[in-house]
């Protein structure tokens, strides 16, 4: 891989990892420091990638790991004054508001499928979970974003 | 007015990205250098990043008693170690104790079965004076769990605040510490886990759970226990020079308990031919292997992205979690085209039937595929 592929399918890429990062983050000065931090990993550990097909899924896992790596190093209590209006400016508010009420580990698969089109194969490659646990996941994420939804 | 979910784009849940985040992310890009070609990291190491967590645990516990793995796994992550896994922890002998500087380690748990390692180590002053122990200077004490705003509110301060201002606040010394199992290079299997608990006296508890190489055997593994103390200096905000120590810690790995491997006819799906499933029960629980035979060309990475088999009950419920904590790819790429995913679960006894679920692209609407595996 040459820098200029590297660069390339970064900036291609880049709407993507930032819908991912603050999926877990949720703060853009938080995302922002996992992004530059996987640019830079990811750069180091190129040699791993064999196949170019493979990059967006390989560039997100690396992601997810550093964004567990900024969220462990930064404050992770957070009190309710702190808490940042779930994406307010988001064109869909609601549904923003009710993605944010989903737990960590159901939002981030849905996210993965629904938003960023990944499979359930590549989002159980992603995560290092069984498919059978990223489908059940996801159901169960449709299942509690529908409500919240139908509560607003 | 309802929803429904196929109406719903969810991107539009997210703002457009942000122009600073774009800039943090193309500027870091665009400042790598080319150079020598990058020497292919393994898989395993790929993966060391992915599997070091530091966490935060709850757990509530009786003054007189030390915070250990059962605590730890029941609390977290809704899994249990087995009886004989805890017996075997506890085991005469199993306790150690060590002095760094002002600091006492004293191994409370320790066991290994050739595919895991755990370890808790409880950590005191050696004079009994009430310094401050933890891991992070600036993590807050009660992040993530009823045990960090258990330990906050024993010492009278918000959840919220860090450790370091704790000391500060508390005008208390406060030491960095940190308990790790080393094992030999040819027999890491490249993951780790750690994590710090507080008990009601204000000692420590660390935790630690390395992965063992899948080629790990014999009788014994010279392994180490890494030690090491730093103080942290509240004025300037940064730790002063840390004493480090590492300490012979023999690990006897306990024999499996039972094995089985399941009889299949040859099943190809997607192109990797099954060939075999195998049960290993340890005093940890009960470790699946499941060996196929990946198409010509196949890379380890490939191989993960086709998703992992998983075994499930008859009644396709998940198994509790094995306290290994983890499932994927055991095998190297040098074994390739043969590749081996591996799976644990809390459980005491082989099953005598379940489920193996085979993530299949041709499948219909379920992903996969069912075998019923039998004793």
């Amino acid at each position: 891989m040459d820098k200029d592929f590297f660069v390339r399918e970064i900036e291609v890429h880049s709407g993507m990892l930032y819908r991912v990062a603050y999926t877990i983050l949720r703060n853009d000065d938080a995302c922002k420091d996992a992004l530059q931090e996987m640019a830079l990993k990811a750069w180091e550990k190129r040699g791993a990638l064999r196949e170019p097909g493979f990059f967006r899924t390989w560039l997100t896992r690396i992601l997810i790991n550093t964004c567990y790596d900024t969220q462990r190093k930064r404050r992770r209590y957070v009190s309710i004054e702190d808490i940042p209006e779930p994406q307010a400016d988001a064109p869909d508010p609601s549904l923003a508001l009710a993605l944010q009420s989903l737990p960590e580990k159901l939002r981030l698969p849905l996210v993965l499928h629904y938003s960023e089109g990944l499979s359930y194969a590549e989002i159980a490659g992603v995560l290092r979970l069984p498919t059978a646990t990223v489908r059940g996941r996801i159901h169960r994420a449709k299942e509690r974003l529908r409500k919240e939804l139908d509560a607003q | 007015m309802k929803r429904h979910m196929d109406d719903l784009d969810m991107r539009k849940a997210f703002v457009q990205e942000p122009a600073a985040c774009h800039a943090a992310l193309m500027n870091a890009a665009r400042s790598v250098e080319e150079g020598k070609p990058v020497k292919r990291v393994s898989w395993k190491a790929v993966l060391i990043a992915a599997m070091i967590l530091i966490v935060t645990m709850a757990a509530g516990v009786a003054a007189s008693n030390l915070l250990g793995w059962s605590d730890f796994f029941s609390q977290y992550y809704d899994t249990h170690v087995p009886e004989t896994a805890q017996r075997m922890m506890e085991a005469e002998g199993n306790q150690h104790t060590y002095t760094l500087g002002p600091v006492r380690f004293t191994t409370q748990e320790l066991f290994c079965d050739g595919h895991i390692a755990l370890a808790s180590t409880a950590i005191s002053m050696a004079d009994g004076s009430d310094a401050l122990l933890c891991a992070e200077p600036f993590d807050p004490i009660g992040a993530m769990g009823e045990n960090g705003e258990q330990t906050a509110q024993r010492l009278g301060v918000a959840p919220e605040t860090t450790w370091a201002d704790a000391a500060k606040q508390l005008n208390r010394p406060l030491y960095l510490v940190r308990a790790i199992l080393e094992i030999p290079a040819e027999l890491d299997g490249g993951g780790a886990m750690e994590s710090i608990l507080w008990n009601e006296d204000g000692s420590a508890v660390y935790f630690n759970m390395p992965q063992l190489h899948h080629t790990a055997t014999g009788e014994k593994i010279s392994a180490q226990l890494f030690l090491r103390v730093a103080e942290f200096d509240v004025e300037t905000g940064e730790a002063k020079e840390a004493l480090t120590a590492r300490e012979p810690l023999d690990l006897y790995p306990e024999a499996p308990i039972e094995e089985y491997t399941y009889e299949i006819d040859d099943v190809v799906v997607d192109g990797y031919t099954l060939r075999e499933v195998k049960a290993e029960l340890s005093g940890a629980g009960l470790y699946l292997f499941m060996t196929f035979v990946a198409p010509e060309g196949t890379t380890l990475d490939e191989a993960h992205q086709r998703g992992i088999p998983e075994c499930v009950d008859m009644d396709g419920n998940p198994f509790p979690i094995g306290i290994s904590l983890s499932s994927g790819i055991s095998s190297d790429a040098e074994s390739l085209p043969e590749v081996v995913y591996t799976q644990m679960i809390s459980v005491d006894a082989i099953p005598e039937q379940m489920l193996l679920r085979i993530p299949d692209t041709t499948a219909d609407d379920t992903g996969y595929r069912q075998l019923v595996l039998a004793r």
